[in-house]
């Protein structure tokens, strides 16, 4: 047992430390795609460095708002750890642990965006509210029936498309980055941060990055296999390969509107939800 | 032009034109050329010939004021109409005696005249009857009252002290800003949305940040006929050609003097060329706003080439300096041909391929489709110009109605779309590039020899000598936003007045129907839409006064009244 | 998807630029330069240059100095077309950034001659004695004179032969 929390400890060490520099492979690969040559692979770490060295600018809504980034860094963190833990540990409350933060963290999103002060921010932050609200609640109840019900059959891999959609929309990339839009609201829910305050904030959404590209994986991995230096292996490299797509696919679509989201987006999880929970209801055997 | 019978009358000849003015209005032909005709009319006529002219089928292009006092103790307006279907421009002229200066409004007759005549007050400082005013349109906030800037008697250096700003407003409660500064927007301006929800309900517009005052400057002792190109390429970093040579064919209007035909093709050769590669420039940008931003980076790789080739042919990537009055200053030989031909056919090739391929991304088709409409009859009523225009069933085009250069030696399309909404506008654009393609390929074909500039001109000939004063010219080239009048009275040695009308000045009141009912996420499309160029649109006639002077008016100073047209 | 076709193809287009040297056609105008052998100081360059980045100004040391400033250069060639001899050359440097804007100034000194009487200049020193050379006799004696005081000279000289007192 000790075995299992050493390792889930030193991946959540790793995918702090690996967050970063997923997206900077990223933005590598966004560059090739664009025919350019994209920043080295150290990049992103560059960049929160010297954010942290940058002057302090406590934002308009005071010190609350720093409250709230350094709440939702931790939070993403301790997300981060409790999905490690997951990979090892199948209880439900891991599981439900794991919800929990999930809706903490947009809950503190939200609140950080109206506490800024800004016109933008709030437009931002009701962005926020329509892209969480049309993948949320399908990704938690997903894991929860994982976590109450767990997983015996490859039949429940049908669970991986809606875990995979969801875990893409909730990664705030591009078509689902509006509460972020630079060309349209200049940055919406991070426009008043700025340097450390704004390097926290990246770190956070990064962690939170490798959280959902390890999350397909994570949920069914457990379950078939059971050598934990296997799970830790196949965790490691199955989660590069989830974040490489997500970032391809990014690259390849524009951004989307708040109303033609909800629609689309809406009804594919619902649908690809209610497939999951129908085949699993047949018993086996 | 059977397609503009469907919505406008056909324009009278020039003649009857002529004949109705100087009979029933009392007008007096002041001169005339092919092309254009100036006419006085009295103050008291102006609106009757307005009503006349605009119910005629004409489009009010720009109006001008000018002081003449030293010239003969007024002030003139001079309302330019461009009688499309005939390719000629009526110019009617309005005076008003120093001490008595007014001119009657022609706005509500022609709702295109809005700005110009707003213009026409504060540059000028002639006071306007019959319409509802704002404070200020196009000088700042803090500016001095009675101070403007195109009167004779004011330096073209003059700083004046800035001045606290009377009264402040302040926006509504809910108006989202966009600008001066924001990502969106490559040159400062201020559009402020009123939005409910996500939808925007009104606009304001305030612009004019970046007046550099180049038509004061044009008038200066600093400036000679022979420096106007160079300066006139300046007034846009993407369309600085058309200015230049748009200036200049009004000075060789003026003079008399017809560049040699090998220069005119030239002319033609880069002013598509121009074009190609601002349309190429402008669908990478509305790509980024979409937030595809492989299409913008895709794009703007397949534009380099064109650059590289306009380098190579003129000496510089942009600011081309290569019009001086009466040619060009360099030729296009054989192996520049070759690298023309070329470079073209792998744009042509590569820009088909990524056309096809942004129109498929879905984002895009479901944003651009049914956002940012402008109807047939707004557009006809705001004389827009240019792409916009002719996505929204104008068939308007400077090259077919007023052909200038070499257009008449070529055969080229005009794209026309009905829809009037942001994808029809991508829609011309993409369709024009690939006509300028077609239409330099034509004309490489037929260059032909000769000299590339006129006998009694070159870069050592004081050019004073070949152009007199007091003549009168316009001259329109259709710049890729659209059409682009220069309308000069020449003076001794240096114009005595030179107005730049850009597409976009044009354009920009037309974004008030367009943004209206439309989702706050499609503003920035719709605004990029029109495919604004500030730099030509600001570029008018105040003095800078900018220079390390502190401001003391707020953001929203004037932001409300501006547009509240 | 279509994209990565594209991309495949492009490849990688940036040039590493400035470890990459950059693309410059036969065309290009970049930083002009004087030849201060060549240069007569006449003053026709700063009458055609746009923006006024050549400038011909008396210094308090007494000479004549062509100023060229590449602040204000906007590196349209026609100061080469237009000088007579030929001593304005257009180069193809554009790497000009400094942090000085002194960097940026390239002056030709021409020693003047004054006029011998009021001591005003008459005209770079190059100038005058190129363009009266081979020229004797007569007419030399001016050549050292401003307009006005030649005027004068040339008027009692005028008036000396005729018999009348100035």
């Amino acid at each position: 047992m000790y075995l299992e929390i050493l390792l889930a400890v030193a991946l959540a060490v790793a995918g702090v430390v690996l967050a970063p520099i997923y997206d900077s492979l990223e933005r590598k690969i966004k560059a090739r795609l664009h025919s350019r040559v994209g920043p080295p692979i150290l990049q992103t770490w560059y960049d929160v460095l010297k954010l942290l060295a940058k002057e302090l600018v406590i934002p308009e809504g005071g010190y609350f708002i720093a409250a709230i980034v350094f709440t939702e860094l931790f939070l993403s963190v301790a997300l981060l750890v409790t999905v490690n833990f997951l990979l090892f540990f199948r209880s439900l409350t891991m599981y439900v642990l794991v919800a929990v933060f999930i809706s903490a963290l947009s809950a503190a999103t939200l609140v950080k965006s109206v506490a800024q002060n800004n016109l933008f921010s709030v437009i931002g932050g009701f962005r926020e509210y329509s892209v969480v609200l049309s993948a949320e609640p399908f990704l938690i109840l997903l894991v929860l029936l994982i976590g109450a019900r767990g997983v015996t059959d490859l039949r429940a891999l049908v669970g991986l498309a809606p875990v995979v959609l969801t875990a893409y929309v909730m990664t705030a990339r591009i078509p689902f980055d509006i509460a972020e839009a630079e060309p349209e609201i200049a940055s919406g829910i991070m426009i008043e941060l700025s340097g450390p305050l704004l390097a926290a904030n990246e770190l956070s959404l990064l962690t939170r990055r490798y959280v959902m590209a390890s999350l397909p994986t994570y949920l069914f991995l457990p379950w078939f296999v059971a050598s934990p230096l296997l799970r830790v292996g196949l965790g490691l490299t199955l989660t590069l390969l989830t974040w490489v797509i997500f970032a391809v696919v990014a690259v390849l679509l524009g951004r989307t509107r708040a109303a033609v989201m909800l629609k689309g987006t809406t009804i594919t999880t619902l649908a690809l939800t209610l497939l999951f929970i129908i085949v699993e209801s047949v018993p086996y055997g | 032009m059977g397609e503009r019978s469907r919505y406008l009358p056909e324009c009278p000849e020039m003649g009857e034109v002529v004949r109705k003015l100087t009979e029933e209005y009392g007008g007096r032909v002041i001169f005339s050329r092919g092309t254009e005709v100036y006419v006085e009319v009295p103050r008291h006529a102006l609106r009757d010939v307005a009503k006349y002219l605009y119910s005629s089928g004409a489009f009010l292009k720009t109006c001008a004021a000018v002081d003449e006092r030293p010239l003969n103790s007024s002030f003139a307006v001079y309302h330019i109409f461009g009688m499309d279907s005939r390719g000629y421009d009526v110019v009617v002229k309005v005076s008003a005696p120093e001490n008595d200066a007014w001119v009657p409004s022609i706005v509500d007759v022609v709702p295109a005249a809005d700005w110009c005549e707003l213009e026409a007050r504060d540059m000028i400082g002639i006071e306007l009857r019959g319409r509802k005013l704002v404070r200020r349109l196009v000088l700042p906030e803090d500016w001095p009252e009675d101070l403007h800037p195109l009167r004779k008697e004011v330096p073209h250096d003059f700083r004046p002290p800035s001045v606290k700003a009377g009264s402040e407003f302040r926006p509504a409660e809910r108006g989202i800003p966009i600008g001066p500064y924001h990502p969106v927007l490559h040159e400062p301006e201020y559009f402020e949305l009123l939005v409910e929800g996500e939808t925007v309900v009104d606009v304001y517009y305030r612009g004019f940040h970046v007046h550099r005052g180049i038509e004061k400057l044009g008038e200066s002792p600093r400036f000679t006929y022979q420096k106007i190109p160079f300066l006139a390429e300046r007034i846009c970093g993407i369309c600085g050609f058309v200015h230049s040579t748009c200036a200049i064919m009004a000075m060789e209007k003026a003079a008399g003097i017809k560049p040699p035909e090998r220069a005119e093709y030239i002319r033609t050769i880069v002013l598509e060329l121009e074009r190609i590669h601002s349309h190429l420039l402008w669908v990478g940008v509305a790509a980024h706003v979409l937030g595809y931003d492989a299409g913008f980076m895709h794009t703007w790789r397949v534009r380099e080439p064109v650059m590289i080739l306009s380098e190579l042919i003129t000496g510089s990537r942009k600011t081309y300096g290569l019009n001086l009055v009466g040619g060009v200053r360099r030729d296009v030989d054989k192996d520049k041909v070759g690298k023309i031909m070329k470079t073209l056919d792998r744009v042509e090739r590569e820009f088909k391929e990524l056309a096809n391929l942004l129109t498929s991304v879905p984002q895009i088709r479901k944003r651009a489709q049914g956002t940012g409409v402008l109807t047939r009859s707004e557009a006809r009523a705001l004389s827009v110009v240019g792409p916009v225009a002719r996505a929204s069933g104008l068939y308007r085009d400077v090259r077919k109605d007023y052909p200038y250069l070499a257009y008449k030696e070529v055969s080229f399309k005009v794209p026309l779309y009905t829809e009037g909404d942001n994808l029809a506008r991508v829609l011309v654009r993409v369709e024009e590039v690939f006509e300028s393609i077609s239409i330099i390929r034509q004309l490489l074909d037929k260059l032909p020899g000769g000299p590339v500039m006129h006998e009694k001109c070159s870069a050592v000939i004081p050019v004073d000598e070949l152009i007199p004063p007091g003549k009168y010219a316009v001259a329109a080239v259709e710049a890729p936003r659209g059409e682009d009048v220069h309308f000069l009275m020449t003076g001794e040695g240096r114009p005595y007045r030179w107005r730049v009308r850009a597409p976009t000045y044009q354009n920009i009141p037309a974004l008030r129907p367009m943004l209206r009912g439309d989702p706050l996420a499609d503003a920035p499309l719709t605004i990029a839409s029109i495919d604004p160029c500030f730099s030509c649109t600001d570029r008018a006639l105040v003095i800078d006064v900018r220079t390390g002077r502190a401001r003391t008016i707020k953001l929203w100073g004037g932001g409300v009244d501006a547009c509240r047209l | 998807m279509k994209l990565l076709s594209i991309a495949a193809r492009a490849k990688v287009v940036t040039r590493r630029y400035p470890f990459e040297p950059p693309v410059i056609t036969e065309g290009f105008r970049g930083k002009i330069e004087v030849d201060p052998k060549l240069c007569w100081g006449c003053g026709v360059c700063t009458r055609i240059c746009p923006p006024n980045a050549l400038t011909l100004k008396e210094r308090e040391d007494g000479t004549l100095v062509l100023s060229y400033f590449m602040g204000r250069c906007i590196f349209c060639g026609m100061c080469a077309e237009v000088c007579p001899r030929g001593a304005i050359t257009v180069t193809k440097e554009f790497e000009l950034a400094s942090l000085t804007a002194e960097d940026l100034v390239r002056d030709v000194k021409h020693d003047v001659v004054r006029c011998r009487i009021c001591g005003r200049v008459v005209g770079p020193a190059v100038e005058v004695r190129e363009a009266t050379k081979g020229v004797g006799g007569e007419e030399a004696k001016y050549y050292d004179l401003c307009p006005e005081c030649r005027k004068l000279v040339v008027a009692r000289g005028i008036m000396t032969k005729v018999g009348v007192r100035p």
